[in-house]
């Protein structure tokens, strides 16, 4: 486990030093905002430029932010001059907060859905279910955000059509699933079309296996056998592929964000990334690899849980 | 229990001021002297009622979150929009621009607050102004902001003018005197347009680049910032010390950050939102009908123009194969036609451009741009040399004439546009090729090969508009010295345009604080810019912002932003 651990530490380094590059080498650059401000000279950008570092050769630059975010100084954002850091824990929350609805809204649908498709394999109901599992597949998210809306919030208005609760005002817990509701359908609904599919291979997968005939001839009731035998079976991949899915909730919520102007940190990301904030994109990117990291191994230390048969060290 | 009952008192209170205001007001629109002095008087038993507006909470959707709320870190229009309600200038402008007193009254050559050489500004600062939190406004807090402008580890966005001043010293409390090291045309800008003065008492000692004051600034002005929710809103509340009695009406700004057009247009229809600022004009037709909703329109001085590449690539001594002739120049502005643009693709809602100095005292009068003329056009091709090569396109010793146009990605009126001009400019045998990229790569500079840096392009759309003082614009613009070149490459002559009459009227225009003077050197300015034909002005843009009506006391101004009096305004229920 240490040793897993411990091995993240060069590859997140690695993901940082090329990230950098990556970003600096991006035409615009921090100062691009300010070129077409009739006062702002040319000796004004060399000023800024010198000011912010970004005269210096890439490397210095990037060993000079290694050197500062390891001791948790992560920089001070160009665009809003705050610390990098306090900026994003305030925008982290939201995030956290609508991830953890969509992982529990998908799951909460995909499992029964995908276990009725397998056990009902082949007729209209697994029909159905493999249609609209397409559909949830191929929906652009930002559109079904944007229908969404017009049909519950314009149309209907049962639902706000964006925010995380009426701004200046204590938020209690029904508004907040109010404001929750939406966002969380938009970015829930590839996964949860996704996760139903994989759950209804998988169950398939299993039931094919000659022991589950032979619980069948031995006149085991079909529940327990579904439930019991093959579920179970089926579920361990199943856990591995929704541990290791769990970082494209983030992606997902860069789009749904903005949409629903849910003020998390995809919507930092994509406002940093369009103004070339570098130390905010940085902090954001090296958290999502973070978690890429940390999703992969719960994957495996889940896997290994729960079939006995792998072993982790 | 405490709560309610606190709640109780509050709500008793606020009832009790709303019932009393109201009737004040009546009374004191009339006579605003006496009100004053009766405050003075005895400012403990009139203050709380007397002073309060007529209440209410206004909502306003900003489709972009301000960078910071700091004037000389800020880059984004949206900072200076929610800013100005808190932080104020020496001076202001008003809608017809021209300067007014703000914090200072406005210096004059004519009262002896200019010098006759134009190079001391004396400010006399008004009179019993505090900060939001009581601390006195005094002239050091003018000293101070230009200490911290100049300081060198803060990384201001400009420098410009305040690089020229030589002293600034505070003989007392009220007075403020500025000596420049030589003349700067748009001294009386500073520190006010579109800047502000900074509070010495907050932030001496502090440290700029991230000091609390960025989100949360101290100001003087009518609202005070309450809370800033990174990503979703910032909330100003009304400053009790604001130094105009009665004033602000609105208890409570709430800017509501919502970055999707199609999302603010949902809430103002919902009326979740009160005011939309900036609407897109190609979705404004969604307005149309819209119950409760108008649309105000404020002209701005930013025109939409063609931009013309003089030169083949960056050297400008070597001329483009087709712009370096004045009668192809010429023969593309007569083959545009305004009249759909404008009222097709604008709703009607901008007028045609005529000079890139479009709105303000600087702005000439009587000019009109070649009148819409394919024959004309035609004409001139041929006499140039250039001939159809049989597909309908002219060709010219082997060479088509087919030019390109580039724009930011991403702009649909924009886009359009260039659709309109394709088929205007092929009636005359000229092919127009659409190639839009990224505005980085548009806009970047020298090192990074930005296009118009390095003079890899024919044609470019863009928009720009002049200050107030349009000396700073016409010098990045058109100045024979703003030429990008290598090393450095800093200037925004993309034209490329070499002309030493021109460079004399800029210089000119900036030698003098003598506004007729200055009008006339800028008028000969403008005159060159549209004799070379480089500069095509299609048409001005309009600001355009939704309002519901139940918000009054708007009014449009150019040389501000939206709430550049939101401090008159009113919200009924």
């Amino acid at each position: 486990m240490v040793k897993r651990v411990l091995q993240a530490v060069p590859i997140l380094v690695g993901i940082s030093l090329v990230t950098f590059i990556l970003l600096q080498l991006t035409p615009g650059g921090p100062t691009a905002a300010y070129r077409g401000i009739a006062n702002v000279t040319g000796e004004d950008l060399a000023r800024i430029e010198a000011e912010l570092g970004f005269d210096k050769p890439i490397f210095i630059q990037y060993f000079s932010w290694l050197g500062k975010f390891v001791q948790g100084n992560w920089g001070i954002s160009f665009v809003a001059r705050v610390p990098v850091f306090g900026l994003i824990m305030e925008r982290l929350p939201a995030t956290l907060l609508l991830m953890a609805s969509g992982i529990t809204v998908s799951l909460l649908l995909a499992i029964p859905l995908g276990l009725l498709a397998a056990i009902k394999r082949d007729t209209w109901v697994d029909h159905v279910l493999t249609f609209a599992s397409f559909v949830g597949l191929s929906i652009p998210v930002f559109w079904l955000g944007l229908m969404l809306i017009i049909v519950f919030s314009v149309w209907l208005g049962w639902f706000p059509t964006g925010g995380m609760g009426p701004p200046g005002e204590e938020i209690g817990v029904m508004t907040r699933i109010k404001y929750l509701t939406l966002p969380t359908v938009a970015v829930s609904m590839v996964s949860l079309s996704f996760f139903t599919r994989y759950l209804r291979a998988s169950m398939i997968e299993t039931m094919d296996e000659d022991y589950m005939r032979f619980n069948k001839a031995r006149g085991l009731p079909p529940m327990r056998r579904y439930m019991k035998h093959a579920f179970r079976n089926a579920g361990i991949p199943f856990v591995t592929v929704v541990a290791i899915h769990i970082p494209e909730f983030l992606v997902g919520a860069l789009v749904v964000e903005t949409i629903f102007t849910w003020p998390g940190t995809g919507r930092l990301f994509w406002d940093s990334a369009v103004r070339f904030d570098y130390p905010v994109l940085m902090g954001i990117l090296v958290l999502g690899s973070l978690m890429v990291l940390a999703s992969n191994l719960l994957a495996d230390v889940l896997y290994a849980k729960l079939d006995p048969r792998v072993r982790f060290d | 229990m405490k709560r309610v009952t606190a709640l109780l008192v509050a709500l008793t209170l606020v009832a009790a001021a709303c019932g009393g205001s109201s009737g004040d007001d009546g009374e004191s629109s009339g006579a605003p002297a006496t009100d004053t002095e009766t405050e003075t008087d005895s400012p403990t038993t009139t203050a709380a009622p007397a002073d309060t507006g007529s209440g209410g909470t206004l909502t306003i959707g900003l489709f972009q979150e301000p960078d910071n709320l700091n004037p000389f870190l800020a880059v984004q229009t949206a900072s200076r929009m929610v800013r100005d309600l808190v932080l104020e200038g020496l001076v202001d402008a008003d809608p017809d621009g021209n300067y007014v007193p703000e914090l200072a009254e406005v210096p004059s050559v004519d009262n002896g607050t200019i010098s006759e050489d134009g190079l001391t500004v004396t400010y006399n600062l008004v009179d019993g102004i505090t900060w939001s939190d009581e601390h006195p406004f005094t002239s050091r807090d003018v000293q101070f902001t230009w200490e911290t402008v100049m300081d060198p580890g803060n990384a201001v966005t400009t420098q410009k003018g305040y690089e020229d001043i030589a002293s600034i010293e505070t003989p007392d409390d009220q007075t403020v005197v500025v000596t420049y090291t030589k003349l700067y045309s748009a001294a009386l800008s500073l520190f006010s347009i579109p800047e502000a003065i900074l509070p010495a008492h907050v932030l001496e000692g502090e440290s700029f680049g991230d000091a609390e004051f960025n989100r949360i600034p101290e100001g003087t002005g009518p609202f005070m910032v309450a809370e800033w929710n990174s990503g979703q809103s910032i909330i100003l509340e009304r400053n009790p010390n604001y130094r105009v009695a009665n004033s602000p009406q609105l208890d409570r700004i709430i800017f509501k950050i919502i970055p999707d057009q199609n999302a603010g247009i949902a809430q103002m229809r919902t009326g979740d939102i009160d005011v939309f600022w900036n609407v897109d004009s190609a979705v404004i037709d969604q307005f149309d009908g819209m119950e409760g909703v108008d649309v105000q329109v404020t002209p701005s001085s930013n025109v939409e123009y063609l931009g013309l590449n003089l030169s083949s690539g960056s050297d400008p001594n070597t001329p483009h194969f087709a712009f370096g002739d004045p009668n192809v120049r010429l023969a593309l502005a007569m083959a545009i036609d305004r009249t759909p643009i404008i009222e097709e693709l604008l709703f009607g809602l901008s007028e045609a451009a005529t000079s890139p100095i479009g709105l303000g005292w600087a702005a000439p009068e009587g000019l009109s741009n070649p009148a819409y003329d394919p024959d004309g056009a035609r004409a001139l091709l041929e006499e140039a040399g250039w001939v159809d090569s049989g597909d309908g396109i002219r060709e010219k010793d082997g060479q088509r004439l087919t030019l390109e146009i580039s724009t930011p990605t991403g702009q649909q009126v924009r886009e359009l546009t260039e659709q309109v001009l394709q088929e205007q400019f092929k009636a005359v045998g000229i092919e127009l090729v659409i190639n839009n990229v990224p505005a980085a790569t548009l806009f970047g500079n020298w090192a990074e090969n930005g296009k118009l840096q390095r003079g890899d392009f024919d044609i470019t759309m863009d928009t720009w508009g002049p200050d107030l003082d349009p000396a700073g614009f016409l010098g990045i613009l058109f100045d024979s010295k703003s030429i990008p070149q290598d090393p450095g490459g800093q200037g925004w002559n993309f034209f490329r345009l070499q002309s030493d009459r021109l460079d004399a009227a800029i210089e000119e225009g900036a030698s003098t604080l003598d506004i007729e003077a200055r009008r006339a050197a800028y008028r000969t300015a403008v005159e060159e810019i549209l004799a070379a034909g480089v500069y095509i002005p299609l048409y001005k843009r309009s600001k355009l912002d939704a309002f519901s009506q139940k918000v009054s006391g708007q009014s449009p101004n150019p040389w501000g932003e939206l709430t550049w009096n939101a401090e008159d305004w009113t919200i009924s229920n």
